[in-house]
């Protein structure tokens, strides 16, 4: 080497060899492994064919009236014209009638709106009179903060970002732990506590520990709780007594229905394959390759999914299946240049998705036919961010 | 521990070197290590040869901070009250060394990649060209101009 080569590798060696450079938590890892996850499918929805448009123009232009939505399959016929919508002139409809996440503001169902101390809030739940929140930024893992009933910060840990709330609400579970250990303390502690409590935020809370890929609160059954995992690894039934129980069908599990036992998410070991599952006998009802499964309806009789092919392509187009069949009832793309971030069921006949167009973000209503309307305002949207300020708090 | 929590540890702090040279502060090469860990994790089970990983994890790191770099929110300047981030600790460069790194921090993201991963990983020309996904002749020729470029700031004893 000459002079200026060695004087390069001596200056790149000296630069970082002895710096005390700080590690990565693996929970970090795999918590930011599970957002990749979620934006690929999100990206992929990004290409959505414009199939919907021709359905949803007439109601985008008048949205005063709710179209009925069929009980029939809906032809998701493809059509050349793609007029360009822009999401501030979709009609605005009612607001959210599900709890929802605006900035750094918690807006309870029935439209109760709580400004929370914390910026970069991707999600939070009432909890003990306060709030569990979870909190993120470009360089910080995600942290789980709780808030007393005055807003006060009681601690701030580790974590994982999901909640699960029991149907009914009252239960609440939630993962923290990882910032030095792959694992994660999976807890689940009533959501209310009696007045006489003296103090209701260290009142007693069942906790497991578990391993990272496996911590994931997804659903509350009794006092059992659905852990989701990542790709390799299965997910887990903890009953906080016994070893969890792996769930030897289900790699992913995406969404629970407590009543009808049904888990929903994808099949173990084909991360492309969706199912659903009886939650009692963890049989699998019904499965579909290409498919991934969302959130299943709140009667529990349908489940939403996103098309994505073999991982790398897909149509990126929504499915309504039936729960316990698999039976496609719906099937519908998004509006050219509308990128749905996040979606989840408002009633049974209704679907909320958290959608980006071009610089804009709001809360969009759909239809199972699919028109749509805007159920928010519309805030600003820094393109290709994925810092949307808009999310879905849990949904007991 | 899992056979990645395993590789984890053993081989994170390389990547960590190594994103630091890419990206010259410590925040984002923590970023950079830390989503092309979550891509290598989600690929884990995919991978036949593990006798490659080490490089496999290195193309990641490298492609991400030159996608990442072309991301139009990256480039936004933030202003902050908050004084930059030292250029390291308790480490005296001379100053013949000092502008070696002011230049090294000046190439544009794929030139930077190809002197670091020359010059500090000691790949050859066409395992760099590999893990850039360009040609050999293509590495030589960034090669060649960066030193050239790098000769002319110095003085003549050095270079």
């Amino acid at each position: 080497m000459t002079g200026a080569e060695d004087l390069l590798a001596e200056t790149l060696h000296e630069r970082v060899d002895h710096r005390d450079l700080p590690s990565t938590p693996v929970g970090d890892v795999v918590t930011r492994a599970r957002r990749l996850q979620r934006r690929r499918r999100v990206r992929n929805g990004v290409v959505a064919a414009a199939v919907v448009v021709v359905l949803a123009t007439p109601f985008v232009l008048d949205a005063t009236q709710r179209p009925d939505t069929s009980p029939q399959p809906t032809d998701p016929s493809s059509s050349d014209a793609n007029p360009h919508v822009l999401l501030k002139d979709v009609a605005l409809g009612d607001p959210p009638a599900v709890a929802w996440i605006d900035g750094s503001d918690y807006v309870a169902a029935d439209g109760t709106r709580t400004t929370l101390p914390l910026d970069h809030v991707t999600s939070a739940t009432p909890y003990r009179g306060g709030f569990l929140v979870a909190v993120t930024g470009p360089d910080l893992g995600p942290r789980v903060v709780l808030l007393d009933s005055d807003l006060r910060e009681v601690w701030r840990r580790c974590g994982q970002g999901t909640f699960a709330v029991s149907s009914g609400g009252l239960r609440t579970a939630y993962s923290t732990g990882g910032c030095r250990s792959p694992r994660l303390t999976l807890r689940l502690g009533a959501t209310e506590v009696p007045a006489s409590v003296s103090n209701p935020l260290s009142a007693d809370e069942r906790a497991q520990d578990l391993p990272t890929e496996q911590s994931i609160p997804v659903g509350v059954v009794g006092e059992t709780v659905i852990a989701g995992a990542l790709p390799g690894a299965r997910s887990l039934v903890v009953d906080f007594v016994r070893e969890p129980t792996p769930i030897r069908s289900l790699g992913e599990a995406r969404s629970v229905d407590e009543e009808l036992h049904l888990v929903a998410g994808q099949l173990a070991g084909h991360p492309n394959t969706a199912a659903v599952i009886d939650g009692g006998h963890h049989t699998v009802l019904w499965k579909r390759k290409g498919w991934a499964l969302e959130d299943l309806s709140p009667d529990g009789s349908m489940v939403l999914g996103i098309e994505i092919g073999d991982g790398a392509r897909g149509s990126g187009g929504f499915g309504v299946f039936d729960a316990r069949t698999g039976e496609v009832l719906h099937q519908f793309g998004q509006l050219a240049g509308f990128q749905a971030q996040q979606t989840v069921w408002e009633d049974d006949q209704h679907l909320l998705s958290v959608t980006t167009e071009g610089s804009t973000q709001a809360v969009v209503r759909l239809t199972l036919d699919g028109a749509i309307e805007r159920a928010t305002e519309t805030l600003p949207y820094v393109a290709d961010s994925q810092d949307v300020a808009l999310r879905f708090a849990p949904r007991p | 521990m899992t056979d990645f929590e395993s590789w984890l540890v053993a081989r994170e702090p390389a990547l960590q070197r190594l994103a630091l040279l890419l990206t010259g502060d410590e925040h984002s090469a923590q970023d950079l290590v830390q989503t092309s860990l979550a891509k290598l994790y989600l690929a884990w089970d995919r991978l036949d040869d593990r006798d490659n990983l080490d490089a496999y994890a290195r193309r990641i790191l490298v492609n991400e901070h030159r996608t990442a770099w072309r991301r139009p929110w990256r480039r936004r300047e933030v202003v902050t009250d908050a004084p930059p981030d030292r250029a390291g600790p308790a480490i005296e460069y001379d100053g013949g060394r000092e502008v070696v790194w002011e230049f090294v921090a000046s190439l544009p993201p794929r030139q930077r990649a190809v002197i670091v991963l020359r010059y500090y990983e000691q790949l050859t020309e066409a395992e760099i060209a590999e893990v850039l996904g360009v040609s050999p002749g293509t590495v030589k020729s960034q090669a060649s101009r960066a030193i050239a470029a790098l000769r002319a700031r110095l003085p003549e004893e050095q270079s």
